[in-house]
């Protein structure tokens, strides 16, 4: 009986063998190694590295464009969250009455979401620039209310967060449109009976049973706006002075603009630490909610 | 079983709405495609005075457009068959072996989901070097299999785990090995969970950018070409628009024909992730 269990173990271990080999040649391992290269001086690829503690640590935390960079991925964070949570949930509710051509609808909502990020900025680069000049010039709009989209540091972000949430809030809807279809349509009705109109329903019996879809896609979205790197590296660049500088093209130019390897897997293990804290903080919030309601 | 409900005008007039507005940017970018340099400079956005295919020509020849959708399909496709190899066994011998181990891999797999990529990308980039795959499509493969393999692992697990074990049980009384047991009766009962992978990992791997630009080094997937493209023809809108179309419209077709599944996949994908 003994033998047959360990022969039985070492077969499922067998079929675990590879996918784990794959996992730790491309993730363990080189998880591990950024940790030890963030306490160390490395340089570039130069395999000479020398142990120096946390030092990188202490300048990352005192260093303006490390600390900038989390502020900006912050605020960016914030603003895309929000306001494509709200968008995502209004498509949803559009869709989930007795809208015609539903179809058709979803998959214009949806479809940005299957384009490449880089192509999407680029569009909406030239949608800030040439298109939106076209139209001052067309409606002859005064100066004072132009907008410069891209140059502005205060408006960069913004018009960075418009083109995330036009590319993201149709996989949003998604989830909320499947999370609508789980309402019993009993309830909906009783509530017409009763004479509830349908912002009533809307607010009264839809959104509160949506509250757990809105928490996952809101760490979705969280944990999506603070990895953001496509779109910054597409459209700005970073720039104007560092207004659009995200903690991950921080990591990057630093990594490889100026090969400071060991520098950039400090910063690199500090978006980690906040990725994780900010996850953590999150379920535990929600299942604390979910455990004092039942 | 279905109500025909009746259709409601206010609610379709202003989705209708929604979704020209949602649209615009899409149809403006398809307008000046087909315009040239000059009438862009006029202005972006008045209508194209004939649908000329020259922009077309010229991206899909400079572009080399052909081959690098050819190379895209092959990272995708590949990463994808790897992918579902390598964690349908991994994710059927974790549902069904009974002891500590198994948790233990299984949290080991799942703790990968709390790192971002950008924590492990120079040191993937060193090992990457180290073993000679950058700068290969197959190497990018590989490493695509050991990046995202954890979510595929979990989904599967937690399916088999939902699956009635007696078939597996009577099997294995008739005889049957495991590896038999595994091809003939486990994976045609896993099939769905597979289709769903396959489609998420679809959306994860033909539109990403950094790893395959920092394994490759050359702008050979639709993404890194398309950046490139960006580069070189610098404020040439009438060119990159037309890049725009040609690399989106595979995309679309593939939608189009896999709506059903794309959107319960995501939908499955959210609700079990």
């Amino acid at each position: 009986m003994k033998y047959i269990k360990w022969k039985n173990s070492i077969l499922y271990f067998l079929f675990i063998l590879p996918a784990l080999f794959f996992f730790f040649l491309f993730f363990l391992y080189p998880f591990f190694r950024s940790l030890w290269i963030s306490l160390t001086d490395a340089y570039g690829f130069n395999p000479e590295i020398h142990f120096i503690g946390l030092a990188n640590y202490w300048e990352a935390l005192s260093n303006k464009g490390f600390l900038n960079s989390i502020w900006v991925t912050v605020k960016y964070t914030a603003f895309v969250t929000i306001f494509a949570n709200v968008c995502a949930l209004f498509f949803a509710l559009l869709l989930d009455g007795r809208c015609a051509f539903k179809k058709f609808f979803r998959a214009v909502f949806f479809l940005p979401n299957l384009m490449s990020l880089i192509i999407v900025s680029f569009v909406w680069v030239f949608i800030y620039g040439s298109v939106y000049r076209s139209f001052v010039s067309a409606f002859s709009i005064p100066e004072a209310w132009q907008i410069s989209w891209l140059g502005n540091e205060k408006m960069a972000l913004i018009s960075m967060g418009i083109t995330a949430i036009w590319q993201c809030a149709g996989y949003y809807m998604l989830i909320y449109i499947a999370s609508l279809q789980n309402i019993s349509p009993e309830l909906i009705e009783a509530a017409a009976i009763d004479g509830a109109s349908k912002f009533q329903i809307i607010r009264k019996i839809k959104l509160p049973l949506l509250v757990p879809t809105i928490d996952i896609n809101t760490i979705l979205l969280i944990t999506a706006g603070f990895k953001t790197f496509d779109i910054p590296l597409a459209m700005t660049s970073g720039g104007p002075a560092g207004a659009t500088t995200t903690i991950t093209l921080q990591i990057y130019n630093t990594g490889f603009r100026s090969n400071r390897t060991g520098y950039a897997a400090a910063q690199s293990v500090v978006l980690f630490l906040i990725i994780s804290v900010i996850t953590a903080v999150l379920y535990l919030f929600q299942n604390r909610k979910g455990g004092s309601d039942s | 079983m279905k109500k025909k409900v009746p259709k409601n005008i206010c609610v379709t007039l202003v989705t209708s709405f929604a979704a020209l507005i949602y649209f615009l940017p899409v149809f403006i970018a398809v307008l000046n495609s087909f315009k040239t340099k000059g009438e862009i400079l006029a202005s972006a956005i008045s209508l194209p005075t004939s649908l000329r295919l020259d922009n077309y020509m010229t991206v899909m020849e400079t572009a080399d457009f052909i081959h690098v959708f050819f190379n895209s399909c092959l990272v995708t496709g590949g990463s994808i068959f790897l992918n579902l190899l390598v964690s349908s066994l991994a994710g059927y011998a974790l549902a069904r072996w009974n002891s500590k181990w198994s948790k233990f891999l299984t949290l080991l797999f799942l703790s990968s989901m709390f790192v971002p990529f950008h924590t492990i990308m120079i040191t993937l980039l060193t090992t990457a070097k180290t073993l000679n795959l950058a700068g290969h499509i197959y190497g990018l493969i590989f490493i695509y299999c050991g990046l995202q393999c954890s979510i595929p692992i979990f989904l599967i697990q937690g399916f088999v785990r939902a699956l009635p074990i007696e078939l597996e049980e009577a099997a294995k009384i008739d005889g049957c090995g495991m590896i038999k047991l595994f091809g003939i009766i486990v994976i045609p009962l896993i099939k769905p969970i597979l289709a769903t992978i396959s489609i998420l990992n679809a959306l994860w791997t033909w539109n990403d950018y950094l790893l395959p630009y920092l394994i490759l080094g050359k702008p050979i997937t639709i993404p890194l070409s398309q950046m490139y493209f960006y580069g070189q023809y610098n404020q040439q809108w009438h060119l990159i628009m037309a890049g725009f179309v040609v690399s989106t419209t595979p995309v679309i077709i593939f939608f189009v024909i896999m709506q059903k599944h794309i959107v319960n996949g995501i939908s499955a994908g959210a609700v079990k992730g």
